[in-house]
Formats: C-alpha cells, sequence, structure tokens
C-alpha cells in the first residue's frame, strides 16, 4: 500500500534517498528522453492495461523481476526520469512522496534537505525531473496521438531463446512501423519533419535493433552463471 | 457481352444494409469502371428488425466493411455474445441446463475430446471439460479486455445488438464511406425483359431505376423473387414448429447491472423464451407454435418468466421456410427474403452476411456467366438452409421432455429431417468430429456445434476403450491445460458491462 505524504522540510528533515532504487522491466520513457534512450535500449508502446491507451517506455530487462540487463555505464549514463522519480508525485504544484517506497529512508542515500532546510541537490534533481516529465507528458502523448492517427503503429513479435535453453516470448509491445512510416503522403512528411515527429519515429524504429545486444547479454550472463555453479 | 457494373439492392434493413456494405467494401475502388450500388429504401415499409444476436463471423464482415468496433459498440449498444445457455431442453427441470460456447473444444483439430470426456462418465459437464468459456460466461466476464485491439480478444465471441441502430449505422457507413447510393422510394413495378430478367424497377414520383443484378432485401414481402420472379417458398413448419414470436424489451434493475454475456434460452411448454442482455436493456420473447399453445397462455409463460403481469408484448408471426431457389435470371434474395428460420442459434443475420460474400467474392462479370454463378449459389445456399434446419432441429430431438405435446411431437419420426435420422444413428457409435458429414468450406454449423449440443443434451454414444489409448495422453494434457486456462481467465478477464463501459468511454486501439 503507497502512503503518501506532502514533501516538506520540518516533516522530512531526516529523510534521506537512496539514488538508484528499484528498476521496472519496462520503465516509461518521455519523447524528449528517446534521443538518449534509443542509443543503448529498445524505446517501445505498450498499452496501459487499465485503459488500453498507449504510452512509451523501454526496455530495460527480458524478465519482470530481473535487474536491469545493461549496467548504468553501457546505457552511456541513461537513467529514465521515470526512474529518477521514482516515489515522488506532482499533488496540486506540490511534490507528494510515498513513504512507503523503499528509497526512503533515514539511514542510507543522500539527505533531502540541508541543515538550513533548503532542498539538497538529490532533491533539487529529482524536482527539475518531475518539471520535466510533467511538460513532457502531454507532448509524448501528442506524438504517439499522431502515430495512432496515421497507422503507423504496429505490433512486434519478440521470441529469444538462449543457449540455456530457455525461450522468452515478449507479448504486448508495439513499435513504428518502418513500411507504413514509408507510405506516408508527401505533405505528411513535411509536417512530420518539421515537428521533429519523423526522427522520434525513426529513432523508435531504430531502437528495436538493442534487442539483439540486451538478448546476447543476456546469454552471456546466463552462461557464466553456469559457469560458477 | 453485359457486363454486371449496376448493382440494386431493394429494402433498407439489416439484410439490405449489410449487403450494400459487403458489395461495396469487395469492389471498392471500381467506381471509375462505372460500378455502383444504389439502395432502395421505402419510406413507408417498417423494419422488423430480427435478431439481436449475431456469429462470431459478424468480426471479420464488420472489420472487412471498414467500421471500428468502438464505433459500433457506441452506436448500436452492442454487448459481447459468446454463445448460449440452453435452460431446460433435456429434462425440463429448472436445474437443468448447457452451454453452448463459441470457442472450440482444446486442441479440436488434433484429438476429438468427446470419447475422452465420455470415459469419465460425467465427473463435469462437456462444456467445462473441454473449454474455458462456459465458465468465462457463468462469471459474467468479456471475452478481452481493453488492451485487445478492436477485434481481437482472448475468448471467442460474437454480438448482441439493438437491431433497430445497427442498419442507420451500416447506412451511415455505406453512404459516407463506400459510395453506396441510398434512394428513398417505393418499388411499384418491376419490368421485366423477354427473357426474365428484371429490367428496371418503376418507382413512385415517376422515377425509373435500371440495373444489372437486382438483390431483394425486403424481408418476408419478397417483392423481387417472390412477387416479380414468381419463386416458391418451401415451408418447414412440418419439422420446425415454432410459428409465432411475443417479443417485449426488459429495463435492468439499475444501470450497473449485470449484463449477460450469452444468450439465454430457457424451453417453456411450447416453445422457448431468448433473453438478450444489451447495454441499456434486455430483450425477451417467447417463440412457440401456435398449434400447441394458444396466444394467451403464451403470454402467460412470458410475463410468468420476465416476473411481471403486463408485459404487452410485440406478436410477430413467423413463416419457416426458405425459397426453392435464391438466384433467378439477375435477381438474388438476401435476409427475410430468402428464408426464415425461427430465432433458435441465431441464424439470421449470418445467412445474410454469408450470402451477401459469397454474392460479392464471386460477382459475375458478365450477363452470360451470370447463370453458372447462380447455379453454384443456389446450391451452397440450400445447402445451408438445410444444415440450419437440421441442427436446430437437433435441440429439439435430443429431448427427455415428455410434458407436452409440443415436445412430444417433435420427436414424430415423420417430422425428422432423414439426414439427421442417419446422424444420430451414426454419432451413436461414433461422436462428430472431421468426418465426412461436414465437408463444406463455410461449413454453417462446425463439428464442434454438434459436439456441444449433443452432449450438452445428454446424448449417448459408445466408446471403445481401446480405441483411445494413442490420443490418451495428449487428451490428458489438453483437458490439464483447459482447467488452467479457465483459471487464469477467471482472474484476469474484466467483468462485461466495465468492458463495454471503458469501450465506449476511452476506444480500443485498432491495433
Amino acid at each position: 500500500m503507497a502512503h503518501f505524504e506532502l514533501l516538506s522540510a520540518e516533516q522530512h528533515q531526516d529523510l534521506r534517498l537512496i539514488t538508484h532504487g528499484e528498476t521496472l522491466h519496462f520503465t516509461p520513457v518521455i519523447s524528449s528522453e528517446f534521443f538518449e534512450a534509443a542509443y543503448s535500449l529498445p524505446i517501445m508502446l505498450t498499452k496501459n492495461a487499465e485503459t488500453g491507451e498507449f504510452f512509451t517506455g523501454v526496455v530495460l530487462s527480458m524478465k519482470s523481476g530481473e535487474p536491469p540487463i545493461k549496467n548504468l555505464a553501457q546505457r552511456g549514463g541513461f537513467v529514465p526520469l521515470t526512474l529518477q522519480c521514482h516515489g515522488f508525485y506532482i499533488s496540486d504544484q506540490q511534490i507528494a512522496i510515498d513513504r512507503d517506497n523503499p528509497r526512503f529512508n533515514t539511514i542510507e542515500g543522500e539527505a533531502l534537505f540541508t541543515a538550513s532546510r533548503q532542498p539538497a541537490e538529490c532533491l533539487r534533481k529529482v524536482q527539475h525531473a518531475l518539471g520535466k516529465l510533467h511538460v513532457g507528458q502531454e507532448q509524448t502523448q501528442a506524438f504517439i496521438k499522431a502515430m495512432i492517427d496515421n497507422q503507423l503503429i504496429e505490433p512486434v513479435d519478440l521470441n529469444f531463446s538462449f543457449d540455456k535453453g530457455e525461450r522468452l516470448s515478449l507479448k504486448g509491445l508495439y513499435s513504428i512501423s518502418l513500411d507504413s512510416l514509408h507510405q506516408l503522403d508527401d505533405a505528411k512528411v513535411i509536417e512530420f519533419f518539421r515537428s521533429g515527429y519523423m526522427q522520434l519515429a525513426y529513432l523508435v524504429a531504430g531502437s528495436l535493433k538493442q534487442f539483439n545486444s540486451l538478448a546476447h547479454l543476456r546469454n552471456q550472463a546466463l552462461l557464466n552463471q553456469t559457469e560458477l555453479a | 457481352m453485359k457486363p454486371i457494373k449496376k448493382i440494386v439492392i431493394v429494402g433498407g434493413g439489416t439484410a439490405g444494409w449489410l449487403s450494400a456494405c459487403i458489395i461495396a467494401a469487395r469492389h471498392k475502388g471500381r467506381e471509375a469502371s462505372g460500378f455502383s450500388v444504389t439502395l432502395i429504401e421505402s419510406a413507408n415499409t417498417p423494419t422488423i428488425g430480427v435478431g439481436e444476436g449475431t456469429w462470431p463471423t459478424m468480426r471479420s464482415t464488420l472489420s472487412r466493411i471498414g467500421v471500428s468496433e468502438t464505433e459500433f459498440f457506441r452506436q448500436c449498444d452492442a454487448a459481447f455474445k459468446q454463445g448460449a445457455l440452453f435452460s431446460r431442453w433435456t429434462t425440463g427441470e429448472t436445474s437443468d441446463a448447457y452451454f453452448h460456447p463459441l470457442m472450440l473444444p482444446q486442441g479440436f483439430s488434433q484429438v476429438n475430446l468427446v470419447p475422452h470426456w465420455l470415459q469419465q462418465n460425467n465427473a463435469q459437464n462437456f462444456c467445462d471439460t473441454v473449454c474455458p468459456q462456459g465458465v468465462i460466461c457463468e462469471k459474467g466476464l468479456a471475452p478481452k479486455t481493453i488492451s485487445h485491439a478492436e477485434f481481437e480478444g482472448v475468448a471467442n465471441y460474437a454480438y448482441h445488438l439493438d437491431a433497430g441502430k445497427f442498419a442507420p449505422f451500416l447506412q451511415q457507413h455505406a453512404c459516407t464511406q463506400l459510395n453506396v447510393k441510398h434512394l428513398i422510394a417505393d418499388v411499384t413495378q418491376v419490368k421485366l425483359t423477354d427473357t426474365g430478367d428484371i429490367d428496371k424497377l418503376q418507382l413512385d414520383q415517376d422515377q425509373e431505376i435500371s440495373g444489372d443484378l437486382f438483390i431483394d432485401c425486403t424481408g418476408f414481402r419478397a417483392l423481387l423473387i417472390g412477387d416479380a420472379m414468381q419463386v416458391p417458398f418451401k415451408d418447414c413448419k412440418d419439422i420446425l414448429f415454432c410459428d409465432t414470436a411475443l417479443a417485449v424489451q426488459v429495463p435492468y434493475e439499475h444501470e450497473f447491472s449485470p449484463i449477460a454475456t450469452h444468450t439465454i434460452s430457457t424451453a417453456q411448454s411450447a416453445g422457448w423464451i431468448w433473453d438478450i442482455g444489451l447495454p441499456t436493456r434486455r430483450g425477451v420473447g417467447h417463440v412457440y407454435s401456435s398449434q400447441h399453445i394458444s396466444d394467451e397462455d403464451a403470454e402467460r409463460e412470458l410475463s410468468a418468466y420476465i416476473g411481471k403481469d403486463s408485459i404487452s408484448p410485440r406478436k410477430i408471426k413467423i413463416r419457416a421456410g426458405h425459397r426453392e431457389t435464391f438466384w433467378k435470371n439477375n435477381c438474388v434474395a438476401v435476409g427475410m427474403s430468402a428464408g426464415f428460420l425461427e430465432p433458435l442459434e441465431a441464424s439470421a443475420i449470418v445467412m445474410i452476411e454469408l450470402s451477401a460474400k459469397l454474392i460479392a467474392e464471386q460477382l459475375p462479370v458478365d450477363r452470360e456467366v451470370m447463370d453458372i454463378i447462380a447455379k453454384r449459389f443456389n446450391a451452397t445456399t440450400l445447402y445451408r438452409w438445410g444444415r440450419i434446419i437440421d441442427f436446430l432441429k437437433l435441440h429439439y430431438v435430443l429431448t427427455q421432455r415428455r410434458d407436452s405435446a409440443f415436445w412430444r411431437d417433435n420427436l414424430e419420426p415423420s417430422s425428422i429431417p432423414e439426414r439427421l435420422k442417419d446422424l444420430l444413428l451414426l454419432w451413436s457409435y461414433q461422436s462428430p468430429w472431421f468426418h465426412d458429414e461436414f465437408n463444406q468450406v463455410e461449413e454453417i454449423f462446425p463439428a464442434a456445434s454438434y459436439q456441444y449440443v449433443l452432449y450438452g443434451m445428454r446424448f449417448k454414444t459408445r466408446t471403445e476403450t481401446d480405441t483411445l489409448q494413442n490420443t490418451a495422453k495428449y487428451a490428458e494434457r489438453l483437458l490439464r491445460e483447459n482447467k488452467n486456462m479457465t483459471e487464469k481467465l477467471g482472474l484476469s478477464l474484466p467483468y462485461h458491462r466495465d468492458l463495454i463501459m471503458k469501450i465506449v468511454e476511452r476506444g480500443l486501439q485498432t491495433v
């Protein structure tokens, strides 16, 4: 159960934050993150189970519960904004936190506030990230809507077999169809080019190739485990 | 040479608009070469609005004509239909009920599970042993989630819909997206050529319309196929006795009452009552044999079922049967002008879909070859009507009820088609599966449907234990998988009404 509190220096003077909290195997990203994300991770679309609406995210691991396949260095230092903000929420222009999120404690990590009850460096970063997310979500939704309206989204079948015999198939993931993109009429192409959507669309479509390196790394890790055992 | 380019449809009900959409969608892009579909609708004839139930074929039909499933739900008050529950058909007791679901038994194309189930001696009913859908229906769950794309799902499904809203919905699509021309006029005279083809239709307001192929969708009136072409009607009330229906609409208790996701069919003393759940209301009706019960008593049984004293139902006469042929010269009948049987198993709309699809796909290029296509069309369509009659009759001949003349008379050998008699004898030794009895492309009822009805109604088929050894292991695995799947779906699927509300509010994605 979540336990929300509005963040305040008085109440949370002693609270500390673990910089890298838990990671989800599929983590939402906004369109301004595509540039950084696409160089190391697949950017995919999936549907919100409650509403059926599409959202974009990066695949960090190939099976839920497993740690990210690529470490921070292999990701070129990329940490999705939603992970940076994990445990933090915006409520009526104020920041709220979920006290039950394991990132928060009073022993480990960095203090949220300075001795003079000012936001510390780590909190300022979170504030900044929250601001970017807030603006970026709307832009991302507009981009996704343009992709839907022009029938550019297609489901992708992802099946992997690993040397140790395991087979994985990832369900419910969608990408942008290059075939459909190439069939857009000229006016649309120019519109998408000027708005930057064309580049975003190519980033999403191109990032699909990152599954190769994810699968390769996971395969290696599984083989190494066997050798150790 | 007389190319077939101008299609004229008469009648603006479900049959007319569905045919118009199916044909126009299939031939989209041919307008430049003179191809056109025109629908003439009378301003004066009210449509009957038969059949609020479809078959799963409607999913591909809607998808192919290019309508959105979301819009269909929004505008036609549609709901999901996952099969039918037959109550009191076997013994007549209140506890007597079985499902005819729309999903095939597990591994149906690989192994016939019937003999394996029979060996278990009724440990569990047939439907729940071989497929998860009966349980999904009992729990009132939808066949899909909001994350499934339009027309996709985890469980097979068809629709319940408001027929009064369906025709206008199709009309809108036909006229705005598929270039179908719409004329509101009465046909006052059908003019024939020397060879007996329809040449022109005389309309009121001094208008005439010519065409290359005329499609009769005028319902029971059968204006073209009957009046003009003089094709006789083949009655089948000697097999299927129901000839009258009383229909009412029943409101829900409150706006969040659960919606049944299957047709509920409850046998009465001289017929049966349908109960179809739409999001807005239930459609309930009693269909019966007027030879066996008076209208007053039939109404009494209906009001007892609904639990209300005065119901003032609408009375509809049914003439069970079909035309002797369906396509004559350049005139073809689709819908009730071609035939109608009682609403059991919702065969009305699916026959429209199949006939229109056949016309659209095999549309003769030239008048010279039309008779060849017509001959094929007639053979296929006659075969289909025959199989529907057999399948509907099956529900009546498997009964153990002897409590009224209606049920006893249904067992009269003279009322049972010969083909069905043979099959019943055959099935007492081997269960229906992929044998020769169902060998047609687009067979109207698959062998699985016969299995569900036969074994839902406790039909006995002998099984030779030693013939089962080869498939025993595989069958065991399928039954186990079915159990797991039933459990999993029971936990993951949303409630039927909740999903419909979500679809109406947010829409389904197209991928």
